[in-house]
């Protein structure tokens, strides 16, 4: 009995491991790619690390263009969007949990739905309202944007943290002389102040991440490091070893920034799945 | 200051009506209990009085100022509530301290007042801990402690007890009472835990439905319930009923027949005929054990009995087939199967006419001031 269990464990380990491997490979095989030469990198067969690594690639990018002005903009539209949205989402969630009418529920999934269209479907009138706003290829536009399109999943995340906690001492409060802006400042922000972390790290990197809108409604000005990649499919032909130098620069601070913050991002997506 | 006044107060929620026109005055100093059986209304009625629900109609007063539009944080009462609601984030003297700050109190007056609470509280070694590194008793007493500090118009309680066991329950409840004698501000309670009701009050609402039943002192409505549901509401174990039919009436009172035995019972039965069914009401307390008193008899067999100790409670089958529970003394000889017999008094014996009013008495209980 003991033995079985034992071998079970070390069975699920196996598995797990494997699917790690697995998810992690692409990743790893374009940060060797980055170190490879142009050569190389399209060899058949080809090898798991790369024979003479050279640092040619990375000193190509950093010459053709300019990493940290892409890097720049990613940083302002994902962060950006993510305040901008809870400035939204704290007031639309705070209401959702704490005063619930019969239409919260439909209204919740409505929001959720939209997430369900593909945007493309939106692309034209945005693109157009864009154009004729003068918002084409500005940080402003584009921040806007992408708060619009994460927005379901800020609200959400919201509330269902906001949910856990007890009315009692958000009434308690009240009783106590606070108005809704003290209430809400000194109560309710710091008590979810853990979900609100997950919450803005998700959002950050679902925007650092969003390659849609940025690559339709930017070019040059406000273009975030997404579309800094796309930039090295020319029409010249692919540069894979260029490519994945330019992929590693895109991904790494977002990486970095995931890697030391795994605990928030496990517990904000799991959080209320299991009660 | 403290007096509360309520004025034909009615809450429904959709379409289901919660609260239904309740007229109450608390006086100053007054420790009014709201008590009743779950879904009665007595939680909601005391939202309505805090401002955290909004009243349907009707009109609710603090110190003669109508508050109904006034939202809690203007209200100037405080609350304890069941679940403590303490603030997780913050210290104990951060909680303590809350109600002062948003009412822009001086800092050295906060610091000196938080002290001084949490010494009448004996709260001052855990002062720098957060409410998760306290017990159950602590936590309460915070709780109480931040209602104190803000020497608030009156007290609110919502069942404020019933998260502790039973022992620390006793000893809180004691130091409420305590707290109130010392402080004597104005309290609302409420509990679903006739003990408490009893204990703490000087004044009961008895709610059903969302309806006052009726509204007196402890003892008033122990001994002069208005009708049956009070009369089995308050009081435990619960009043005996049993079914009777009105006999003759005098100056007296009139006599019930209860099966063969006839008790006379000192009410004014004027409106109410000879030969109509009522029921009949005697406390386990009240109904004697003890050998032959002259008093009219009720006799059965013993069905279980349990002892607690000081006294044992007997549960006597009667011939028809009702159950009297009996309070007899804590050694009585006794086995199940028995045939015994108990004294009724008729001064102790309630009748309740069909409609369930009780049949007003034609002597008050000395102790029963309104």
């Amino acid at each position: 009995m003991v033995n079985q269990a034992r071998w079970q464990r070390v069975g699920w380990g196996v598995a797990a491991w494997l699917v790690a491997l697995l998810m992690f490979f692409p990743i790893y095989w374009m940060i060797m790619t980055s170190f490879k030469t142009e050569a190389a990198a399209v060899s058949t067969p080809p090898s798991i690390v790369p024979m003479e690594p050279t640092l040619q690639n990375y000193e190509t990018v950093f010459e053709q263009s300019d990493y940290f002005r892409f890097a720049w903009n990613s940083v302002v539209i994902s962060l950006g969007s993510t305040m901008l949205g809870l400035l939204v989402a704290v007031p639309a969630a705070w209401a959702m949990a704490f005063i619930p009418s019969k239409r919260t529920k439909p209204t919740l999934l409505w929001m959720l739905s939209t997430k369900m269209l593909p945007p493309v479907g939106v692309l034209v009138p945005i693109y157009l309202l864009f154009r004729d706003w003068g918002l084409l290829d500005t940080l402003f536009g584009l921040t806007v944007v992408l708060m619009l399109m994460n927005l379901p999943i800020i609200v959400w995340m919201l509330y269902t943290y906001f949910r856990e906690i007890p009315k009692d001492i958000l009434e308690s409060a009240r009783m106590e002389g606070a108005g809704l802006w003290q209430e809400v400042v000194y109560i309710l922000l710091p008590i979810s102040l853990g979900g609100i972390a997950s919450t803005v790290l998700l959002n950050v990197i679902l925007a650092w991440n969003e390659s849609f809108w940025s690559l339709n409604l930017t070019s040059s000005d406000a273009a975030p490091l997404t579309a800094f990649i796309a930039s090295y499919t020319s029409p010249e032909g692919l540069f894979w070893a260029k490519l994945s130098a330019a992929s590693t620069l895109a991904i790494a601070p977002i990486l970095i920034l995931g890697w030391f913050s795994q605990k928030q991002l496990v517990r904000g997506m799991t959080f209320g799945a299991v009660k | 200051m403290g007096s509360i006044t309520l004025n034909g107060v009615s809450k429904a929620f959709g379409e289901t009506n919660v609260i239904r026109d309740v007229n109450l005055t608390i006086e100053e100093r007054d420790f009014v209990v709201f008590v009743g059986p779950s879904g009665s209304g007595k939680s909601t009625l005391l939202r309505l009085v805090a401002g955290l629900e909004d009243v349907t109609s009707g009109r609710i007063e603090i110190d003669g100022r109508d508050v109904t539009a006034t939202p809690p944080a203007r209200r100037n009462l405080a609350m304890v509530f069941q679940s403590y609601a303490l603030y997780p984030h913050m210290s104990v003297r951060n909680n303590m301290a809350f109600g002062l700050k948003m009412a822009k109190e001086d800092k050295a007056v906060i610091e000196q007042k938080v002290n001084e609470a949490a010494r009448i509280l004996e709260l001052t070694d855990y002062l720098d801990r957060r409410p998760a590194a306290l017990s159950g008793g602590q936590r309460q007493r915070v709780a109480i402690g931040r209602a104190i500090v803000r020497d608030p118009t009156a007290f609110l309680f919502d069942e404020p007890l019933s998260n502790l066991d039973a022992a620390l329950r006793v000893q809180m409840r004691l130091e409420i009472a305590r707290l109130h004698q010392a402080l004597g501000a104005t309290t609302v309670y409420v509990t679903h835990d006739q003990i408490e009701a009893m204990t703490l009050a000087n004044r009961i609402v008895v709610l059903r439905d969302g309806v006052a039943e009726q509204v007196g002192s402890p003892l008033a409505l122990y001994h002069h319930p208005v009708n049956r549901f009070v009369a089995g509401f308050i009081g435990s174990p619960t009043m005996n009923f049993l079914p009777a039919t009105l006999g003759a009436a005098d100056d007296n009172g009139v006599s019930a027949w209860v099966g063969d035995t006839e008790v006379p019972v000192a009410v004014d039965a004027s409106g109410h005929e000879e030969g109509e069914a009522v029921t009949l009401g005697i406390r386990p307390e009240h109904l004697l054990t003890s050998g032959d008193s002259g008093l009219p008899t009720l006799s059965g067999e013993v069905q279980v009995f349990e002892r607690l100790g000081g006294i044992t409670y007997i549960y006597l089958r009667l011939s028809d087939g009702e159950v009297l529970t009996v309070e007899a003394p804590g050694d009585i000889a006794v086995k199940v199967g028995d045939r015994r017999s108990v004294g009724i008094d008729g001064i102790n014996c309630h009748l309740f006419a069909p409609d369930g009013q009780t049949l007003p008495a034609l002597r008050r209980h000395p102790l029963a001031t309104e």
